[in-house]
């Protein structure tokens, strides 16, 4: 059974809703920040960001600094080894709801 | 500790916003955002510290409907979107409205200037709503108090006066210190004082007036002189010359001209300065000192056989710890604090269960930060003295990885013993609430990186350097040459001493120190001697009067 784009996103949109209300949605983002922050992702990214920013004058607009960085943070991703962790508390999030 | 930015610098470029808010719609744009502000930030703890059956109301993009954890707000009307697909920008495209905000981080847009604006107003705004809540969520763990409220400081009117003629210097303190032969141990340790935001404001405050004081060997007058000094604007490097010579005459096992080590340096300082403190006690002191460095170390050891604890909590100026990292991933400051937080098995014969008294028994012993300092000084062991004979010590080189903020909740007692008992009533389920068990706010916990304090080489033939946060610039301090630089090249250094400071301070309730109240009450009393002489006088002159007639 192929499910449609549509359905794929209206899914997402329901299950990120019951992860927000019920509080999961933040714990598993503060528990991400802080493992980014200790492989030190968090202040690589402030770093580049700061420094492309500050070569140019006047200042750049966020979106054009949004849209610079990105791909250099994703990047950085590859070098975060709790990938793991995060993943195995979003899918217990996940199977709470499905089976209440 | 925000960094407002200087408007005589020209940095608050958006004339749009300083319009509106002296136009008629500044009421509701500030309402509009504090009340933004504090919704966010008491949704995000309700989330993360459940105390209350509280429902965790969530708003939906006006465009698309999808949920949105992190909403950007129109502070024109009601409207929240996300910012990812464009819809919020679009929203103050085609309805005019010009302003929305962050609320996680108080950022305000301007659509006109099409970017995220600063703003000193809402800047204050943001600080102010955001912390009233915090202080609303604290909750002491011993008591039933409330938090102290933060009051920001007005001047009245004898500070006006005194304020009118003062010049307004910019406040500089990249300033090298020579190296006097073998020194660099000193101008490292120096450097992190110079810089640390409390010790700065104590001594540039004139808390210790060098002029008055009446010590002799005085390393507080050793200190105000060198911060007047450092921040005096002037950048040729100076040279510590008279503070070396009286940390020499009150440290006699720091004299000579042999390299010492740094850690050393900083606990004898932080003695001699708390010693020559005007009012410092032996217990519970509150010299700048042991406000700014001190916290307590909670030590609990459990008789493995019948379960019994002993707990002592002891006083700590900074946390050593042992360089490791966890099994296979390299060692980060997270690694050091979980280890020296770990529960650890000692030797039947270091301890006797006074409750079973029986032999032989397994113990373990535990150590957890009962109570944070304002700055957390921090040491990893890198010189290992493995016997008597200090010319066998050995250096121990790994690279710590360290950030520049980090939450010490999880290395605090609350947490390390596993959550208080009954602190926590009406637990919301619990699904990934294990890791915060801790009543928060986070901003408690939270705290800056601003110096570190760098090692190279071998134990007798190494060199110190440091790095120094000055706002939100990194600077490197090579004794006299001082270089700017970058937060990556910082934290990539062979760092000996990191130097955090909280991000939000706590403030008790204000009492006069105790030594002006003695010096006060001596006024009174020596007036009262004095009237009394002059009516013996008095007396005697009328007593001398009469024995004439």
């Amino acid at each position: 059974m192929t499910v449609s784009e549509e359905q794929l996103q209206s899914l997402f949109a329901q299950l990120q809703k019951r992860m927000v209300d019920n509080g999961d949605w933040d714990k598993i983002l503060l528990t991400l920040t802080r493992e980014l922050n200790e492989a030190g992702w968090i202040d690589e990214v402030k770093n580049q960001c700061k420094e492309l920013a500050k070569q140019s004058n006047p200042p750049m607009s966020f979106q054009v600094l949004l849209d610079a960085t990105t791909p250099i943070a994703n990047e950085q991703l590859v070098l975060f080894k709790k990938k793991g962790l995060i993943e195995a508390l979003i899918r217990k999030s996940l199977d709470a709801q499905v089976e209440s | 500790m925000s960094d407002i930015s200087d408007q005589s610098e020209g940095s608050e470029r958006c004339t749009h916003i300083v319009e509106a808010l002296e136009g008629p719609e500044k009421v509701a744009l500030s309402g509009k955002f504090k009340t933004a502000s504090t919704w966010y930030f008491q949704r995000t703890h309700d989330s993360i510290h459940p105390s209350k059956r509280r429902k965790v109301a969530s708003p939906t993009c006006g465009t698309c409907s999808v949920t949105l954890p992190r909403p950007f707000v129109c502070l024109h009307c009601s409207y929240s979107g996300c910012w990812t697909r464009g819809h919020i920008r679009s929203h103050l495209r085609t309805t005019g409205h010009f302003f929305c905000a962050d609320p996680k981080t108080g950022r305000v847009f301007c659509s006109q200037c099409d970017n995220f604006i600063l703003n000193t107003t809402f800047e204050g705004l943001f600080s102010t709503a955001v912390l009233k809540a915090e202080e609303a969520e604290t909750r002491f763990q011993v008591t039933k108090k409330t938090r102290e409220a933060y009051k920001p400081w007005t001047s009245d009117e004898k500070d006006t006066t005194a304020l009118k003629d003062a010049i307004q210097i910019p406040c500089e303190s990249r300033r090298g210190l020579l190296n006097l032969g073998q020194t660099c141990f000193l101008n490292v340790v120096l450097q992190s004082f110079i810089h640390n935001p409390l010790l700065r404001n104590y001594f540039l405050s004139g808390k210790h007036n060098r002029a008055t004081c009446k010590n002799t060997d005085c390393t507080c007058c050793e200190f105000d002189n060198l911060f007047s000094e450092i921040y005096s604007g002037d950048t040729v490097p100076y040279g510590p010359i008279s503070f070396l010579a009286t940390t020499w005459r009150a440290s006699s096992e720091l004299s000579g001209y042999a390299q010492r080590d740094a850690h050393e340096f900083f606990i004898a300082a932080l003695n001699q300065i708390h010693a020559t403190s005007r009012g410092s006690t032996n217990v519970s002191c509150n010299c700048i000192i042991h406000t700014t460095f001190l916290g307590q170390l909670h030590s609990e050891v459990k008789c493995e056989r019948c379960g019994n604890t002993t707990s002592t909590v002891d006083p700590m100026l900074d946390i050593s710890l042992e360089v490791e990292g966890d099994k296979d991933s390299e060692a980060t400051l997270g690694s050091c604090l979980r280890r020296f937080t770990k529960p650890e098995t000692l030797g039947s014969k270091e301890y006797s269960c006074s409750k079973c008294k029986q032999a032989p028994h397994q113990v373990t012993k535990q150590l957890s930060i009962r109570e944070l300092p304002p700055v957390l000084s921090v040491q990893f062991k890198r010189f290992e003295h493995r016997t008597a004979d200090k010319t066998a010590a050995k250096k121990i080189d790994t690279r710590v990885r360290f950030p520049a903020a980090i939450n010490m909740a999880p290395y605090t007692t609350f947490v390390v013993s596993g959550g208080g008992k009954g602190a926590m009533k009406g637990k919301a389920k619990a699904s990934a609430s294990e890791s915060f068990p801790y009543p928060g706010p986070d901003a408690l916990y939270e705290y800056d990186l601003f110096a570190v304090i760098c090692h190279e080489g071998q134990i007798d033939n190494g060199h110190y350097t440091n790095f120094a946060r000055f706002r939100q610039e990194w600077y490197r301090f090579d004794d006299e040459k001082v270089t700017p630089t970058t937060l990556t090249q910082c934290l990539k250094s062979p760092a000996y001493m990191c130097f955090y400071v909280k991000k939000h301070l706590d403030y008790k309730p204000y009492m006069t120190p105790t030594y002006v109240l003695i010096r006060e009450t001596e006024i009174v009393k020596e007036r009262q001697r004095e009237k009394e002489k002059e009516l013996e006088r008095m007396k005697e002159v009328d007593n001398d009067i009469l024995a004439t007639i």
